[in-house]
């Protein structure tokens, strides 16, 4: 979206923080990241959510809590989740999470097009594929349905603890 | 305590050293940065393996600056950390011949004569060898017994001279493809043969065989069947081995090395005294502790009075291709065999290994084939954009991973020639930028030869021809001046002349009396396969060289 700028926005905490969405000293919402990068996972991939993979749990633990993950990369994922609810207020006036599909979906194809919107995107992708498919001892792949729904077998030997 | 030899990196080029040496009785240390994983702690974990890079150092930690240069002399600066462009392949016990795929290419007796042969190109820095083909050639069989390489010896008009019929293990099981593949080389008349890998392909030498894995290339081996530098030789000898241990100086005085001095992660200083030192960090890193081991007596850096250290950097230069089959086009039984996991592709070109453009001779090079990597994570990510380029989710994404992941597989195939030697590929250190150890970063000036690009493209077409003539879709290729970090040799080349090279025909540097360096940093040029064989075999033979020596200075001493 190219008339989108990045608007400030204040964030409290860190992880299960409160997303106070702004248009110049206007509050328009408040919102969860977590509710937001929930409905965001399903939009974006709902099949990991029916072979019933956790990659909200995954985002949270094994990405923005990962020790080799940057500290700007977990700014830009969590940025990128404000940005997508000015986005939403912008086009619909309301928060990404209470808009209809079709409307969310209008969304994302807008933010697609440009540079944040899509780099934000393909890693969120991304992060869902890795919660999707990696071993189950990261708590994504539920009996390793991931792997099951692509025919895939696992390598062997698994990993006896993840590596975070 | 003073150790009769301390060798600094335990990967391929150091470990033949410990082995040899610490079997023959003699008081070896290994100084190793990073951690020591045996078969027990290796798995298949794609997350932590290939996507969190848990075998390198973090780039915030550790890193380099890179200059890339293009062809008019300018180069761009790139901050390894803030780029991300990575050049550490393996901290650990082994090195990266732990993660390596094993695909492993004896040099060709022209490869040691590139210059005598193919002549001089303008630009490049083209010298021979020191050393002949049949110096080497009984330290290449030595690995095919003591590393263990797979294989069947087929003859072909490039085959290189061998001192016994046939490897000693036979050929790894591969997979039926490989029929089409055969039968399509035939129709089009272009010579192959089995790619010999360093994996076992039974038990032997007290180690397991390879249970196919499907997870090769960038894994660390669970039955130590791959020929890894800590399965074959470390843990088959009694050297000692000190982890976490980074070298970051050495110390020399009246021609000799005194003492390798080290840090900890707690940046905790230690020194080891020895008689003899062995360097062999990886190319790179090598040139870089040596540029920063100055001191009065040697204000260049050790060995590099004639300012060549770090000089002659090279990649393994060439590219990759692959091609896609597709249920559509094949029987339920071939598609059967062409998702048959685990087993081998293993099938290589060498039919080019130089050719004639009708004005002259060219050194042209190897193809190995080889089924795209397996991890799953990866391959599925791929698909996120369209063929139009836009990025993709929902239905249209999870019915595209699907199809494509289970009635599809990519053949792949990757390109080595020699990447020629040039002024602006060396290695440097910038004094402003440390790391955190507080010692000055590796500078790599990285420049490729045009010539090189010019090969890579010639070879990739029987690639291609070969793609089509098996019924594959979606045939690319994309030839690279990007080094592969993986794959890299030079800046320390040995030579006869001590005005321009670093280290004499034994890898003895020129101006120390007991400075070995033992990694790829001698090559002056790199032949057209993979370096690793010819890493191991060099390290034996210098192996036996330091043997000799200390064995005439044991007997002076007694
Ligand atoms: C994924 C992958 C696939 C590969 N596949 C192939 C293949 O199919 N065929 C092939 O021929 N080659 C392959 N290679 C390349 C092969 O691994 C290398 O050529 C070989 O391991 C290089 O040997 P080396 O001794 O120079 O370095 P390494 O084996 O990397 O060993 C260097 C060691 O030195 C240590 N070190 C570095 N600096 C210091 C310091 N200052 N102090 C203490 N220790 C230090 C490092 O931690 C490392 O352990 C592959 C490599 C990778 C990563
Ligand atoms: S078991 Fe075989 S395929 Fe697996 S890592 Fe070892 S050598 Fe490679």
């Amino acid at each position: 979206m190219n008339t989108l700028h990045r608007r400030k926005f204040l964030q409290l905490g860190l992880l299960s923080s409160a997303i106070f969405v702004m248009q110049g000293c206007e509050l328009k919402g408040i919102t969860t990241m977590r509710s937001t990068i929930e409905l965001l996972q399903r939009d974006l991939f709902e099949k990991s959510h029916t072979l019933n993979i956790k990659t909200t749990h995954y985002f949270y633990n094994s990405v923005l809590g990962h020790s080799r993950i940057s500290q700007e990369e977990k700014k830009f994922l969590k940025n990128g989740v404000s940005w997508l609810n000015e986005a939403a207020q912008e086009q619909y006036k309301l928060l990404y999470v209470k808009l209809p599909r079709h409307h969310r979906e209008h969304v994302l194809q807008t933010i697609s097009q440009s540079q944040w919107g899509e780099e934000w995107l393909s890693k969120m992708l991304g992060y869902i594929l890795e919660a999707t498919l990696s071993d189950p001892i990261y708590l994504g792949n539920t009996n390793e349905n991931g792997w099951k729904w692509l025919e895939f077998q696992g390598g062997v030997p698994h990993p006896k603890e993840p590596y975070l | 305590m003073i150790y009769d030899i301390c060798i600094i990196g335990s990967g391929a080029g150091g470990s033949p050293v410990a082995y040899e040496l610490a079997n023959a009785g003699y008081k070896v240390v290994v100084l190793e940065k990073g951690n020591y994983y045996t078969e027990e702690d290796f798995s298949k974990d794609e997350v932590a393996v290939c996507r969190r890079e848990l075998y390198t150092p973090p780039l915030h930690e550790q890193k380099h600056i890179i200059n890339e240069y293009s062809a008019s002399g300018k180069y761009t600066r790139y901050d390894g950390e803030e780029s991300g462009w990575n050049f550490w392949n393996g901290s650990m016990v082994g090195g990266s011949s732990n993660l390596m795929s094993g695909y492993f290419h004896r040099m060709k007796p022209n490869d040691f004569e590139l210059r005598s042969v193919y002549g001089e190109i303008k630009g490049a820095n083209v010298v021979d060898w020191p050393i002949s083909y049949e110096e080497l050639e009984p330290y290449y069989e030595k690995v095919e017994r003591i590393i263990g390489v797979s294989g069947k010896v087929k003859e072909h008009t490039y085959q290189e001279p061998r001192s016994t019929p046939d490897f000693p293990y036979p050929a790894l099981k591969t997979s039926k493809v490989t029929k089409w593949f055969d039968a399509a080389c035939e129709e089009l008349d272009i010579e192959f043969f089995e790619t010999p890998r360093a994996i076992l392909s039974q038990n032997a030498l007290n180690r397991d065989a390879c249970y196919y894995s499907n997870f090769c290339g960038s894994y660390g081996c669970s039955s130590g069947a791959k020929g890894s530098a800590r399965a074959a030789l470390l843990q088959k000898c009694d050297a000692k081995i000190i982890t976490d241990a980074f070298v970051y100086r050495l110390e020399a005085k009246e021609g000799r090395v005194t003492k390798a001095y080290y840090y900890t992660k707690n940046r905790i200083k230690h020194s080891i005294n020895a008689k003899i030192f062995v360097l062999a960090a990886q190319a790179i890193e090598t040139s870089r502790l040596l540029l920063n081991s100055s001191s009065k007596e040697f204000p260049h850096g050790l060995a590099n009075s004639n300012k060549e250290v770090g000089k002659n950097l090279i990649f393994s230069a060439g590219g990759a291709g692959s091609g896609r089959f597709i249920f559509e086009k094949l029987t339920p039984e071939a598609q059967k065999e062409l998702m048959e996991p685990g087993v081998f592709f293993n099938r290589s070109l060498q039919n080019e290994y130089d050719y004639d453009d009708g004005c002259r001779k060219y050194k042209g090079g190897t193809i190995d084939f080889l089924f795209e990597h397996q991890n799953v994570i990866s391959r599925a990510t791929q698909e996120i954009y369209n063929e139009e380029g836009n990025l993709i989710w929902g239905e249209e994404l999870q019915k595209k991973i699907h199809k494509r992941l289970t009635s599809s597989r990519v053949l792949t195939f990757e390109i080595f020639n020699d990447w020629l030697p040039t002024d602006n590929c060396n290695v440097n250190v910038d004094a402003n930028v440390k790391d955190i150890y507080g010692v000055p970063v590796g500078v790599i000036n990285v420049n490729s030869h045009p010539h090189d690009l010019a090969v890579g493209e010639h070879l990739a077409q029987s690639a291609v021809e070969i793609l089509e003539q098996m019924g594959a879709v979606e045939i690319e290729y994309s030839i690279s001046s990007s080094p592969p970090p993986n794959l890299v040799a030079g800046g320390c080349r040995f030579g006869d002349d001590p005005r321009s090279s670093v280290l004499d025909k034994n890898c003895k540097a020129h101006e120390l009396d007991n400075l070995y360096v033992t990694d790829a940093s001698f090559m002056p040029t790199g032949g057209s396969v993979p370096y690793t064989w010819t890493i191991y075999a060099n390290a034996f033979r210098v192996a036996d060289v330091i043997k000799k020596e200390i064995e005439s200075s044991f007997k002076d001493t007694n």
